[in-house]
């Protein structure tokens, strides 16, 4: 009975408003940067200007130029046609691996929130055993088993975000669970399968979805970060990451090796960001950051 | 108090306990014979029989985790089968070189963040508060693999301001050691700073609207008062536990930026451990990171406890 | 001349005005009293008095003069100067106005520290006297402790006491108890009346709730959508109200309802029905064994084919998780229910229904209203004509016509309507009994009062049984035909609603109707009375052995069992 609208009608309001998402500046820049990095990517999947893998002896270490717009390796590869075939590899795999996070924490997450007892108490200490272990350490020892290939990356960097995924499922459906329509449904009879899935689980998708966005963002700098290590897509196939630690060799003479594929992935990390930032203002301010990648 | 904290370190067993078997588990999932990758090429059966029982890879699985176990407890970790180095003490000489560089990291990445974050709340909405907020925005999207090769390409091979790659201990040559250190801290920090920012301000936003920053305003306080005694204890509190994670987190070996400037950390032995397939040394990577990583978060609850009174009972 | 002048005040949100060109003065050692509901902008004039409109509100026309100086005009050292040394404020909510990581001997001297330049020991010792005036044991403890370790109306006197202690001209409350329970609220009103009667201080009590506020203010000022709409000395503006709604804002006091005890059959039963939480606290050890709380404690209810019974108690008094046992919403330990003497069998929630309070979180915020009454029609074996039928012929009733509303998302309507989909929802299977838990508390009064006869309406049509749970006395009397008291999960008084009211036997009945303000007209000027009542000393409170005794018929009250009333029923039971 305040006079300032109550926080949870501006929740409500907010939760309908996906259009705002675009009014915010950071909501504009970011999706622009995203729907052009899309792009990119997607004209990578038909068309690049040379062959990204075969080598050409003839055009080594080139600087770019009018031919090489962003110049050659030192196998006389195009670096721009390896970008965009990198493109496709990178964004692939971090969309896979984050669809199964999402998929299998989400479940889970849900499935030990909401029927609580036993099942939740195993669930939440083994997933605060594998939460002992930082992020990318995880990916790290799932790709000494899986061995490099890019299914190995995939795996290891989705299996490495399931407990992130469970943790955040399990805390929203335990909020969710204490509202009254959640009682309701149960007050008419409703059996709990069907309260989950039809009352429970779409008020949880706001927070999923800004995970979700976070999650990519991870996945793609994890990816990078893998390759780089050499433990992610093993050379000839081209991804922003491995491009990097390629160039380590000969960046002294030529660093547009290093230079042009860590823009692509700081601008893309960088739309993702603001994007990201956007939709967690429009869905939920109060929504916390958690910290690694 | 004491109970909360006595509770507190109690929980920790069970999780180190269920984290030790994960790593042991995740090491037998490798595939390959470690007899056989010791005995390197061999087609002997009798050979690779005498070295799996040598190795006690006979022994049932559960027998021979509590050996392990065991052996951890005397602070034996085993031996590499690479180098034949001696695990334990591998480990901590490794970590010794992570934790400088990691820790005035995360400090200068504090330092900045909690003024940074404070004020950008304080004046949300203005150019100032957008302008930290770019800053930390930019920070957050740099990888830091590339930010380290950019530095290194600039400042090392351009203006030879710093060496290149490489690794002195502060403790011999003290000046040249903190050349070394700067651009690894520079590339570490820059990260974190950025995270912290962002969650400070969001924090500190949170804070600000709250009855209580109101009611101190009404009385009379200056600004300056309201910020450092009602709202910086609030909004930084939280930030603690991130800042636990994040140190706990690169303690456990910044293994992106030790390769790129070819700093031997912990990080950068588990890479190597894992591309010369030394399961030993994995193994002991992996439950010591993960050791740090829960001790360090045990720390920062312990500390939480103090800032927050309504554990204090 | 006039402590605080408010001359054509405006303040705008962006493009949205929340006061618009509000005049109003304020006279050195008066009350006035500041009425609206939600959205009416009350809060702000309070707030722009002090220069502490929260984030995007501005003053965009008018003036505020405090003591004949301009407050918007005000530079930040003198407004930081006027900040609670000239003008105190108390906010609504005593859970977050005090700060919880900071000591609140801190909180009530940083002030006296700042105005008044006095040294951290005349401060503590002021503060040590203050805390004594507001009724603390003991002061001295106070101030050493967090506000996290009392209760609301605690932390209540310890603002008062805090904001007091500066000795400001002017005290602004805002909603100072709407947080609080009934008899808690009357007390922190009290005090406050004393504590600014012997200061002299001029008091801007800001509240929703007229009849509450009525007897302690010389003038009211009535606000509507942020305009100022009556204001007058209250007797006048009570007696003879030129607007039509603040005759409403008076009607929502409570007109008791003429009751009647139906000899029909009962509908639904409940024999020592108990139910106990587990609580475990942050510090306790893993083998620490889990505290119980009992809820609600061996409780034996029936309610009657076509009657209301009323349930009030206090927060945490159980009356909440009585009407979930009773359909089964939390498992209860021991005890049973019956309806219509049969024991709950699988399809019992068609018969039995709830309605809720949040009118927020009662409603999936993603599905249409037509879909959100519908699940109530979901375990019903009826032809899909039929469910559209029934859907639109409740909408109907519930006066949310189906042919706009239908398509409706929760989020496009009012708490008064929300509330009416979820009585719908309930409805529209026809139940035989519902349970009504707290669902007009979070209503502004005008709005509940429209609930309240929609409820009583559509109950005398399709004839259901209710229990109504409310905190609220006035609105169990409005609505009852027989009331329950509830206190500590136990039963302390039942009687038929005229009885309860005329004669209560307990003394924590007495004192929850001695908390409800109620109209009187003396020599044609209406005033607010309360209620008061003789010590009857027929029953003992807090007794861990008590029971309940019939002391007439069907006005059952709690005694001790030592009692010589309870004395003589054990024996009849015994014998």
């Amino acid at each position: 009975m305040s006079d300032a609208t109550s926080p949870k009608t501006a929740d409500m309001r907010r939760a309908f408003a996906l259009p705002r998402l675009l009014r915010r500046a950071n909501g504009l820049i970011g999706s622009a940067i995203l729907i052009s990095i899309l792009a990119f990517t997607l004209t990578g999947v038909v068309w690049t200007p040379f062959d990204p893998i075969e080598p050409d002896f003839l055009a080594r270490l080139q600087p770019p130029d009018g031919t090489h717009w962003l110049g050659t390796d030192e196998w006389g590869r195009d670096v721009l046609s390896r970008i965009l075939a990198g493109a496709r590899t990178s964004v692939f795999i971090s969309l896979c691996s984050v669809s199964f996070a999402l998929f299998f924490g989400a479940l889970i997450g849900a499935a030990s929130g909401f029927f609580g007892g036993w099942t939740d108490r195993g669930i939440m200490m083994l997933t605060d055993a594998l939460l002992a272990f930082p992020g990318l350490l995880m990916a790290l020892a799932f790709m000494a088993i899986l061995g490099p290939s890019k299914w190995g990356v995939i795996f290891a960097l989705g299996l490495a975000y399931v407990p992130t995924v469970i943790r955040l499922m399990r805390g929203s459906v335990l909020s969710v669970r204490e509202r009254e329509f959640v009682e309701a449904s149960h007050a008419v009879g409703d059996s709990r399968l069907y309260t989950l899935l039809l009352h429970v689980m779409p008020n949880c998708m706001a927070p999923l979805i800004i995970m979700a966005t976070a999650l990519f963002g991870y996945a793609l700098l994890a990816e990078s970060a893998l390759s780089f290590l050499g433990l992610g897509v093993p050379p000839p196939e081209p991804t922003w990451g491995n491009m990097l630690s390629e160039s380590r060799g000969q960046f002294a003479m030529a660093p547009w090796l290093a230079i042009f594929p860590g823009l692509f992935i700081s601008v893309t990390l960088l739309g993702i960001n603001l994007f990201g930032d956007a939709l967690r203002d429009t869905f939920d301010p109060r929504m916390r950051e958690t910290g690694d990648a | 108090m004491w109970t909360y904290a006595t509770k507190r370190f109690l929980m920790t067993i069970p999780t180190l306990l269920l984290v030790s078997i994960i790593v042991f588990v995740l090491i037998r999932l490798i595939p390959g014979d470690p007899a056989a990758i010791m005995l390197g090429d061999t087609d002997s059966d009798t050979a690779l029989e005498a070295m799996r029982s040598k190795l006690g890879l006979d022994l049932p699985v559960y027998r021979q985790y509590l050996i392990w176990v065991g052996n951890i407890f005397r602070g034996d970790l085993g031996v590499s089968i690479n180098t034949g180095e001696d695990i334990a003490s591998a480990l901590v000489s490794r970590f010794a070189v992570t934790a400088q560089i990691t820790f005035v990291a995360v400090g200068i990445a504090t330092l900045i963040a909690i003024p940074a974050g404070l004020i950008a709340a304080w004046r949300q909405n203005t150019p100032l508060d957008f302008g930290i907020l770019f800053v930390s925005i930019i920070c957050l999207s740099l990888p830091s693999f590339w930010l380290g090769l950019m530095m290194i390409y600039l400042l090392a091979i351009n203006f030879g301001w710093f060496p290149t790659v490489g690794f002195v201990s502060v403790h011999e040559d003290f000046v040249g050691g903190v050349m070394y250190l700067v651009m690894p801290v520079i590339t570490l920090a820059a990260v974190e700073t950025g995270v912290l920012i962002r969650m400070i301000r969001v924090q500190t936003l949170e804070i600000l609207r709250l009855d209580y920053i109101t009611h101190a305003r009404a009385k009379g306080l200056s600004e300056a008062t309201v910020l450092m005694r009602h709202v910086f204890r609030n909004s930084v509190a939280p930030a603690l536990t991130v800042i636990g994670l994040t140190l706990g987190a690169l303690l456990g070996g910044a293994s992106v930026t030790e390769t790129v400037f070819s700093i031997p950390g912990l990080g950068r032995l588990l890479v190597d451990a894992i591309f010369a397939r030394d399961y030993p040394v994995l193994q002991g990577c992996l439950l010591f990171v993960s050791f740090v990583f829960v001790m360090v978060n045990l720390v920062v609850d312990l500390l939480y406890m103090l800032v927050d009174p309504k554990v204090k009972l | 001349m006039s402590l605080l002048d408010i001359k054509g005040l405006s303040i705008s949100f962006r493009s949205v005005k929340a006061v618009e060109n509000v005049s109003l003065s304020v006279k050195a050692g008066e009350t006035l009293g500041i009425i609206g509901e939600s959205g009416s902008g009350k809060t702000m004039i309070g707030r722009a008095a002090l220069g502490l409109l929260p984030g995007g509100g501005r003053v965009s026309s008018g003036d505020i003069l405090y003591n004949g100086e301009s407050v918007p005009g005000m530079s930040n050292s003198a407004l930081r100067r006027l900040r609670g040394a000239e003008i105190g404020m108390i906010f609504q909510e005593p859970m977050v106005s005090l700060n919880p990581a900071l000591t609140v001997g801190l909180q009530m001297t940083e002030g006296l520290r700042l105005h008044r330049d006095m040294s951290r020991k005349d401060a503590k010792a002021a503060a040590v006297n203050m805390l004594d005036k507001v009724r603390f044991r003991d002061p001295g403890a106070v101030l050493r402790q967090h506000p996290h370790e009392f209760s609301g109306g605690m932390r209540q006197r310890i603002m008062l006491a805090s904001v007091l202690l500066l000795q400001p001209r002017l005290l602004i409350a805002d909603e100072p108890t709407t947080a609080l329970d009934a008899i808690i609220q009357r007390e922190i009103l009290d005090l406050t009346m004393e504590m600014v009667k012997e200061t002299g201080t001029t008091l801007m009590l800001v509240s929703h709730d007229l009849p509450l506020v009525a007897s302690y203010v010389d003038r009211v000022a009535i606000m509507r959508s942020g305009k100022l709409i009556e204001e007058g000395e209250v007797g006048a503006v009570m007696s003879r109200p030129t607007q039509p709604y603040t005759e409403r804002l008076m009607n929502a006091l409570p007109v008791p309802k003429t009751t009647h005890v139906s000899g029909t059959p009962p509908l639904v039963e409940a024999r020592g029905l108990s139910v106990a939480f587990k609580v475990k606290s942050r510090a306790s050890l893993p083998w620490t064994p889990a505290r119980k709380v009992q809820a609600v404690n061996n409780v034996d209810l029936t309610v009657h084919e076509g009657e209301i019974l009323g349930l009030v108690g206090e927060s945490g008094s159980g009356k909440s998780t009585l009407g979930r046992a009773l359909l089964k919403l939390v498992p209860s330990d021991s005890g049973n229910v019956t309806l219509s003497g049969q024991p709950l069998g699988r399809d019992f929630r068609r018969q039995m229904q709830i309605i809720f309070q949040d009118p927020f979180s009662s409603l999936n915020p993603r599905r249409t209203v037509g879909q959100i009454v519908r699940e109530g029609l979901r375990h019903l074996d009826i032809s899909e004509a039929e469910r559209q039928g029934r859907i639109a012929d409740i909408l109907d009733r519930v006066q949310l016509p189906h042919q706009t509303y239908m398509t409706r998302l929760p989020h496009q309507m009012s708490g008064g309507q929300r509330q009416r989909i979820s009585i719908a929802r309930a409805l529209v299977s026809r139940p035989k009994f519902v349970v009504a838990d707290e669902s007009v508390s979070a209503l502004d009064l005008t709005v509940q009062a429209d609930v309240l006869e929609l409820f009583r309406g559509l109950q005398a049509e399709m004839g259901f049984a209710a229990l109504f749970i409310s905190h609220d006395m006035a609105v169990i009397e409005e609505i009852a035909d027989r009331i329950i008291v509830m206190r500590h999960g136990e039963i302390v008084e039942q009687a038929p609603g005229d009885t309860l009211l005329a004669h209560p036997r307990h003394p924590y009945t007495q004192r929850l109707l001695s908390a409800v303000p109620m109209l009187e007209r003396k020599n044609g000027q209406l005033t607010v009375v309360y209620r008061s009542f003789e010590d009857t000393h027929a029953a003992t409170e807090d007794v861990a052995d008590s029971m309940l005794v019939e002391v007439a018929s069907g006005h059952f009250v709690r005694h001790a069992s030592t009692t010589p009333a309870a004395q003589s029923i054990k024996k009849a039971f015994h014998s």
